[in-house]
């Protein structure tokens, strides 16, 4: 179907095409698949580590994972041999055209109901969404691309329209996107590849299908911990269904790390907690008590009236010591007759 | 008859084949994305989507993504 002519957007297209003519670099070489080699290396160490554990089935399913992206990056790395080949005669058939720009502008005002662009700040945009992935509602996202900044490493932006972020991450928008930068793991070469060309049309679909796409394996808050927290024990980040709660500072544990106090009973975490000198029970820091004495802490049990156990008991042998030394008779005389000698040794009889 | 070939899977790599008249774009799709299939692509001929049985004609511009593209972090 014939698209009626658009004056505006041809304009804002041709200062865009400017733009693009400006930044590309015909002989730039394609960008290299260092993506793929790196899920190869990393596939590689986790079937060693199987191997080495013995995990059959794991070190099956990383050998299978391994041989697929080597054939990946095998075909990747072929494909920058023959581009390569081809820079040296580069196709002018290939440069960018005005033409292409406006009709990439006319499908993308098709394909996307919120195409925009603001010529004083060069940017054109869309939105994606709103995008939910495994059950957790992400919003919508608009996708910025900054027109004076192509041939730039990061000449868009993703940013959440309403941000569901995790608890404690509120950088993160999605499970691919930190700081409004999308991670975009396979789809870097193609994007920067469209960028270069003055695709605009094939950028912006690139973007919206790794937005609609979730990796579990590369993510920077899986999906399954989204809503949870991190543990600030162990460090490990936990859904919010199986958090538990400090009582005395109030702080989010998991319930691996929360521990119940052998006195009153309340959830503690490690900083909140000790172990009481005496018994040794786990013990909140509420319920223990420095001796007087020792200067060591003691659970109720193990304390009372100031000291604990031990204290007590050798006060208690130095006060009977004191008692009995008070007791003691007096010291005998130099009469012979009461003299009591040691017996049967034969040095001295007993005289009656 | 010659048609520009996006194939946004994997390089990005955009050049001009030769195909033989009256093929359509199945035809044209199992020839060069030999690793896939079409369903799992979203294919569009001068930047509209088509089915698969339409023929290609010269001159077309004919678009390969992958509807899904793994992220990272």
């Amino acid at each position: 179907m014939k698209q009626e002519f658009q004056p505006v957007l041809f304009r804002v297209a041709s200062k865009v095409f400017d733009a693009a003519q400006r930044s590309r670099t015909a002989a730039a070489p394609p960008e290299l698949p260092t993506y793929y080699w790196e899920r190869a290396v990393s596939y590689r160490q986790r079937m060693l580590l199987a191997q080495e554990r013995g995990w059959q089935f794991s070190a099956e399913e990383a050998r299978t994972d391994l041989i697929g992206t080597i054939t990946l990056l095998q075909r990747y790395v072929d494909e920058c041999a023959t581009k390569m080949r081809q820079l040296a005669e580069f196709d002018p058939d290939l440069a960018i055209k005005l033409r292409d720009v406006y009709e990439d502008f006319v499908a993308l005002q098709s394909d996307f109901d919120n195409f925009d662009w603001n010529i004083s700040e060069k940017t054109l945009s869309i939105v994606v969404g709103p995008i939910e992935l495994e059950d957790v509602l992400l919003g919508e996202f608009r996708v910025v691309l900054h027109w004076d900044q192509l041939g730039g490493s990061k000449p868009y932006e993703v940013l959440a329209l309403d941000p569901n972020s995790p608890n404690d991450q509120s950088d993160v928008t999605h499970p691919h996107v930190h700081a409004n930068q999308l991670c975009e793991g396979e789809g870097r070469a193609p994007i920067r590849r469209a960028l270069e060309q003055g695709r605009f049309h094939d950028f912006f679909q690139l973007v919206t299908q790794i937005l609609e796409t979730y990796n579990e394996s590369s993510a920077y808050v899986t999906l399954s911990n989204w809503s949870g927290k991190v543990c600030p024990d162990c460090g490990d980040r936990t859904s919010d269904s199986d958090l538990s709660y400090c009582e005395r500072c109030e702080s989010d544990i998991c319930g691996d790390c929360a521990m119940s106090c052998s006195q009153c009973h309340s959830s503690v975490c490690s900083e909140c907690r000790g172990r009481c000198d005496g018994c040794e029970s786990c013990t909140c820091n509420g319920c223990l008590t420095e001796c007087a004495d020792c200067s060591q802490l003691f659970c109720e049990e193990c304390y009372f009236d100031g000291y604990c156990e031990s204290c007590r008991k050798a006060q208690a042998e130095a006060e009977e010591a004191e008692t009995a030394d008070a007791a003691v008779p007096a010291p005998p005389t130099d009469d012979p007759d009461t003299a009591v000698h040691a017996d049967r040794v034969g040095q001295v009889a007993v005289l009656a | 008859m010659r048609i520009l070939f996006i194939n946004n899977d994997g390089g990005g790599f955009a050049d001009y084949v030769e195909v033989d008249p009256g093929t359509t774009v199945k035809q044209f799709f199992d020839q060069q994305v030999r690793t896939g299939k079409a369903i799992n692509y979203l294919i569009r001929v001068n930047r509209q989507p088509v089915a698969t049985d339409q023929v290609l004609q010269d001159g077309d511009r004919i678009s390969v993504t992958p509807t899904k593209i793994e992220g990272a972090s």
